[in-house]
C-alpha cells in the first residue's frame, strides 16, 4: 500500500537531517514592484522555528527519495541500510514547498536526494522540482539544491539558473576518511566540480563584455559539509580543509556535522554521543578566520596534539598562548589588532574606533558595550585601567577554565 | 518643571510635535516630564483625558514659532534614529529622545560616540525593535480561512495570522508581508491594532485585537515535519531558547510538542545504537554492488586501452608522489599535440589552471597567449606543460597565493616531465622560468647565465631557457616590465627561427 504523504514527509525529512546546512542567506529579491507571484528572499535569512537540538528550520530540508545507489558508511541512506524506503514526486514536493511557505513556516526549499538510477536522472528530477516552482508556480523564495558531482554540465547549469544556492558535501574531512567510508565517492570529482560551481558563479557576477549582466547562477553561492568525529581526522586536519575550500571555491559556509548516530549503523562507525563541543570549537576556529583576520594555521598552531582546546574559545586560547602581543591599547591599537582581543567582536570594536575619535576611552566605556570585563582585562589597556603582572601571571588561564568540579562520592 | 502628557502609543510625529515646542522654549530635558495617562484612569476619565493628550501646556511656543523657521537642527542619520527609537514600547523612550535631541545640538558627533550612556540606551532601544521585526517576520504563523461555501472560483485565497510584537512596528514589518504574500489577501491581528491586505492594498487599524479561533489542516503536516527533523542525539535545548525564546511559544503551535520530542530522544538514540547493522542488507544492495564491481572493471579496462598521452595522462590523474595533490582541486596535465615540434614547460598551474584543469588560462598564460601571437606561432601546434602539475598555495582567507614548488616537489613530478619529453620528442623545448629550467635539468641553473640561446647537450632534445611569463606581470617598473618583454619576445623567436632553419 502507498504511504500517506505524511508518513512519506517524516521519512524523507528524517533522512535529511543530517546535513547542517539550512541557511537562506545570501540571495537578493528579485521581484519588481507590481510583478506578481508568491515569496521573496530575506538577505540575511530568517530561522522560522528551532527544535531541540539546537538547529534551526529556515528551509523545508526534504530528500527527494532515500533510495541510494551509492553505500558510504557514515550515511543513513547507504544501500546497504535496512531504513523504510520511499519517494516524492516532483508534484508532491512543489505542494508541500507552497503550502508551507503560504503559512510563513519556511523561507523555502533545501532539496537533496539519495541517487537513484543515474545522477542525471536524479539531477533531472531535482532541477525539474526548481524549474516548476519558478516558471509554473512564480516561486521568489529561497530555493538550495543538492548537487550531484557528476552529473551532466546542462543540467548543473540549469540547477543554477533556478537555485539561489547549490551544495556538494566533501563529507569527510581528508580524502583518505573518504576514501575508507565512500568508496565510491571520489574526493577528486567532489573538488572538480566545487571549482567549476565557482568559475560558473564568478562568471554570473561579472558583467560581460557588452556590459550586459550575465545569465543567472546560484547568486546564494556554494556552500559545504564535513562530518566530525566519525573518522580520525584532527581539528587541524578539519581547519586545512576548510582553508583550501574557503580559497580555492568561494564558498558561503563549510558546515561541520558532528556524527551522530544513525539507524541501522555500519560497523565501521563510532556508536557514541556527537561530539557537540568539538563542532562548537570548531564553527568558532571558523568565525574567526571569516571574521576576525586569522589564519587556520594560527589557531591549532600551539596545539600538539593538533586539537583545540574543549574547554576554552579558541580566541581566548590563541590570545593566551599569544600573551606578548598583549596588553593592546585600546585608545591606540589597530583594528586588525582589536579583532584579536578576547571579547571584543566586529560590533564593539567599532564602536570603539569611533567612540574614540571623540573621547578618551575608559574601562566604564568598555562595559557598556556589553564586553565581559572579566575577559578583556588582561589584555587590554585603558586610560584608567592597565593589567600590569595580571597577563604574565601562570594562573591566568586557569582562571578561565571551568572549575574542576568534585566528584560526588554518592 | 513642564509636562507633557502624549498616548502610550504615540509615534514620532506626536513626540515631534512637543519636542519642538520644549526645545525652541529652551526647556532643558531636566526640566521635562513626559507623562504617559494611566491606562485605568484614562478609561475612568476618557472624555476628559483626550485633549490633555495633545499636551498640558498651552502650546505658546508653537503660535509663535515663525512658520519656515528650524526649530533645532538634527543630521538625517539622528533623525532615523530618533524615528527608530520611538517605536520602541517603553514610556522613557520620549524623555530618552528629547535629551538626546537637546545634547545633539550642542554635541554634533554625539551619535559616534557609541559608549555614550544615553547613545548606549538608544541602541539597545533599535536593537529590540529589530530583533521584534525579525522575531514577527519568522514567527508569525498564517492559517487559511477558507470561505464558507468552499472556496470562490479563480479567487485570491484568505490568510489570517495573531501575533503580539512587543513594540509598535506594525507599519515597519507590513511592507516585508506585503511583498512576501502579495498574491494572497491576509490579515494579521495583534493586541496592538491589524493589517489587512487585500488585492495588494495594505489598511491598518489601531483596534486592538483578540487572538482568532481557526483550524487549519496543513497545520498537522509542519508538526510531523518539525518532529522529524530533530535529531534526537543531539540536544541543545540552551541554543532553541536562545533562538526562540519561550515568551514566543504560546503561539507557536508545534512547540508543544517539544517536551513530548525530549521525553523520547534518549529511548530513540539508544534504539538506534542497539540497531547496529547485522550485515544484512536489502535486496537492491546486492544488485547496486554489482553494478558499481562492473563499473569498476569498465574503467580499468578502458584505462588499460589507453597508449600513448592519454595513458599518462590518466596514470597522471592519481598522482600522490608528493603532499601536493592533497589540496590541490585536480591535476593538470600538459596539452598540445602528440608531437609537437615544440614544448613549453612552465613552472606549476596557478589558481585558474588549478580549477579549470588546463595549463596557462590565468593571467600568466593570457601574455603568453599575446606573446606567441607576437612572434607568430601557434598555441595549438605547441605542447605546453608544466614541471610541476599540482597548484601549490597558500590560503589567505579568500585567496589563494601561489607558492614555489620546492626541490622536492620537483624531483617528485620529473619522472612525468621526462615521460611526456619521451612521447611527445619535441626538437626544442623551452623551458620558463627558473622551476621548468631546474626540472629540466636536474639541479639549480642561474637563468640569467643560461637564458637566451639554444643548447644542444648530446642525447636529449635542443633547449632554450627564457623567463615565465608571470615574471612580466610581477615588475612594478613599467619600463623595466617592456625592457624584459622585448627580451622575450626575441627569445621565443629565437626558439621559432631555430625550428624553421635549425
Amino acid at each position: 500500500m502507498k504511504k500517506t504523504l505524511a508518513a512519506r514527509l517524516e521519512i524523507l525529512s528524517d533522512a535529511a537531517k543530517y546535513d547542517a546546512s539550512c541557511a537562506s542567506s545570501g540571495a537578493r529579491s528579485k521581484k519588481k514592484p507590481g510583478e506578481e507571484g508568491l515569496g521573496s528572499k530575506a538577505p540575511n535569512g530568517i530561522c522560522h522555528a528551532y527544535t531541540p537540538d539546537g538547529r534551526c528550520i529556515s528551509l523545508l530540508k526534504i530528500l527527494m527519495t532515500n533510495f541510494c545507489i551509492y553505500d558510504c558508511a557514515y550515511c543513513i541512506n547507504r544501500s546497504s541500510s535496512k531504513i523504510e524506503r520511499t519517494r516524492f514526486t516532483v508534484e508532491e514536493i512543489i505542494w508541500i514547498t507552497l503550502e508551507f511557505y503560504r503559512r510563513n513556516y519556511i523561507e523555502g526549499l533545501f532539496l537533496s536526494s539519495g541517487v537513484i538510477r543515474s545522477s542525471d536522472y536524479t539531477m533531472e528530477e531535482m532541477v525539474r522540482v526548481a524549474r516548476e516552482l519558478r516558471l509554473t508556480h512564480h516561486f521568489h523564495g529561497y530555493i538550495h539544491l543538492k548537487t550531484i558531482p557528476d552529473a551532466a554540465p546542462h543540467l548543473i547549469e540549469e540547477a543554477g539558473l533556478y537555485a539561489d544556492r547549490l551544495s556538494i558535501n566533501v563529507e569527510m574531512p581528508t580524502e583518505a576518511g573518504l576514501a575508507a567510508y565512500a568508496p565510491e565517492k571520489d574526493a577528486g570529482h567532489i573538488r572538480q566540480s566545487m571549482g567549476s560551481l565557482r568559475l560558473r558563479i564568478q562568471e554570473a557576477g561579472d558583467r560581460t563584455l557588452s556590459g550586459r549582466k550575465a545569465r543567472r547562477f546560484a547568486p546564494g553561492g556554494q556552500s559545504t559539509q564535513m562530518i566530525i568525529g566519525a573518522d580520525r581526522s584532527t581539528d587541524q586536519d578539519i581547519l586545512r580543509s576548510s582553508a583550501a575550500l574557503y580559497s580555492g571555491y568561494a564558498l558561503r559556509r563549510v558546515y561541520y556535522s558532528a556524527f551522530s548516530p544513525i539507524p541501522d549503523a555500519s560497523v565501521a562507525l563510532p556508536s557514541q554521543a556527537p561530539p557537540l563541543l568539538r563542532e562548537h570549537r570548531l564553527y568558532q576556529a571558523d568565525w574567526m578566520v571569516r571574521f576576525y583576520g586569522f589564519s587556520f594555521e594560527e589557531i591549532v598552531a600551539e596545539r600538539q596534539d593538533g586539537m583545540l582546546d574543549l574547554e576554552l574559545d579558541p580566541k581566548l586560547a590563541w590570545a593566551l598562548q599569544n600573551r606578548a602581543q598583549f596588553p593592546l591599547d585600546l585608545n591606540r591599537a589597530s583594528r586588525e589588532m582589536l579583532l584579536r582581543v578576547p571579547g571584543l567582536g566586529p560590533r564593539s570594536v567599532s564602536a570603539l574606533l569611533s567612540a574614540r575619535r571623540h573621547k578618551v576611552i575608559r574601562l566604564e566605556d568598555v562595559e557598556r558595550l556589553h564586553v565581559s570585563l572579566r575577559k578583556i582585562k588582561p589584555f587590554v589597556v585603558t586610560s584608567d585601567w592597565s593589567p600590569g603582572r595580571l597577563i604574565d601571571r601562570d594562573n591566568l588561564a586557569a582562571s578561565f577554565r571551568p572549575q574542576p568540579r568534585q566528584l560526588s562520592l554518592l | 518643571m513642564k509636562r507633557i502628557t502624549l498616548p502610550l502609543d504615540a509615534r514620532f510625529e506626536a513626540w515631534r510635535n512637543e519636542a519642538r515646542a520644549a526645545l525652541a522654549e529652551g526647556v532643558a530635558p531636566d526640566r521635562v516630564e513626559w507623562v504617559v495617562p494611566d491606562p485605568e484612569q484614562s478609561e475612568l476619565f476618557a472624555s476628559e483625558a483626550l485633549p490633555v493628550l495633545q499636551g498640558e501646556q498651552v502650546p505658546a511656543a508653537r503660535a509663535s514659532e515663525p512658520v519656515g523657521h528650524p526649530v533645532g537642527h538634527v543630521t538625517k542619520a539622528a533623525l532615523v534614529m530618533l524615528r527608530s527609537i520611538l517605536r520602541h514600547h517603553d514610556p522613557a523612550r520620549f524623555a530618552l529622545a528629547y535629551r538626546l535631541l537637546w545634547r545633539l545640538q550642542s554635541e554634533p558627533a554625539l551619535l559616534a560616540i557609541a559608549t555614550d550612556p544615553d547613545i548606549r540606551e538608544a541602541a539597545r532601544m533599535e536593537h529590540q525593535i529589530r530583533r521584534d521585526m525579525h522575531k514577527m517576520k519568522a514567527f508569525l504563523r498564517f492559517r487559511e480561512a477558507i470561505p464558507e461555501g468552499g472556496e470562490e472560483e479563480g479567487g485570491r485565497r484568505h490568510f489570517v495570522a495573531w501575533f503580539e510584537p512587543e513594540n509598535y512596528i506594525l507599519e515597519s514589518v507590513a511592507p516585508f508581508f506585503a511583498e512576501r504574500f502579495s498574491d494572497m489577501d491576509w490579515l494579521i491581528l495583534t493586541p496592538i491594532g491589524s493589517v489587512l491586505h487585500e488585492r495588494g492594498k495594505i489598511t491598518f487599524d489601531t483596534q486592538p485585537c483578540t487572538p482568532p479561533a481557526m483550524q487549519d489542516d496543513v497545520e498537522a503536516l509542519w508538526h510531523r515535519y518539525y518532529q522529524s527533523i530533530f535529531n534526537p542525539a543531539r540536544i541543545k535545548t540552551k541554543a532553541m531558547r536562545s533562538e526562540m525564546p519561550t515568551k514566543y511559544w504560546k503561539n507557536l503551535p508545534e512547540t508543544r510538542l517539544i517536551p513530548q520530542m525530549l521525553a523520547d530522544a534518549e529511548k530513540r538514540v539508544a534504539a538506534m545504537v542497539a540497531l547496529q547493522n547485522d550485515g544484512s542488507a536489502p535486496g537492491f544492495h546486492e544488485r547496486h554492488q554489482a553494478e558499481w564491481a562492473r563499473r569498476e572493471e569498465a574503467s580499468r579496462a578502458e584505462k588499460a586501452a589507453l597508449d600513448g598521452l592519454p595513458a599518462l595522462g590518466h596514470a597522471l590523474s592519481s598522482c600522490q608522489r608528493c603532499s601536493l595533490c592533497r589540496f590541490a582541486t585536480q591535476v593538470v596535465t600538459g596539452e598540445g599535440p602528440e608531437h609537437a615540434p615544440l614544448m613549453l614547460i612552465g613552472e606549476q598551474p596557478g589558481d585558474q589552471e588549478d580549477l579549470q584543469g588546463r595549463p596557462f588560462v590565468g593571467p600568466a598564460g593570457q601574455v603568453l597567449d599575446r606573446i606567441l601571437g607576437e612572434v607568430g606561432i601557434a598555441r595549438d601546434e605547441v605542447y605546453l606543460t608544466n614541471a610541476v602539475k599540482h597548484f601549490k598555495f597558500v590560503s589567505k582567507g579568500r585567496r589563494r597565493i601561489h607558492q614555489t614548488p620546492d626541490r622536492n616537489e620537483i624531483v617528485a613530478c620529473s619522472p612525468w616531465l621526462e615521460q611526456e619529453i619521451t612521447l611527445v620528442r619535441p626538437r626544442l623545448i623551452v623551458t620558463l622560468g627558473a622551476t621548468a629550467l631546474q626540472a629540466f635539468e636536474g639541479r639549480v641553473t642561474r637563468l640569467g647565465v643560461t637564458r637566451g640561446r639554444v643548447r644542444q647537450d648530446h642525447g636529449r632534445p635542443a633547449t632554450l631557457a627564457t623567463i615565465h611569463p608571470s615574471y612580466l606581470l610581477r615588475l612594478p617598473d613599467p619600463q623595466r616590465a617592456q625592457e624584459e618583454e622585448r627580451r622575450f619576445v626575441e627569445e621565443l623567436t629565437m626558439a621559432k627561427d631555430w625550428l624553421r632553419t635549425g
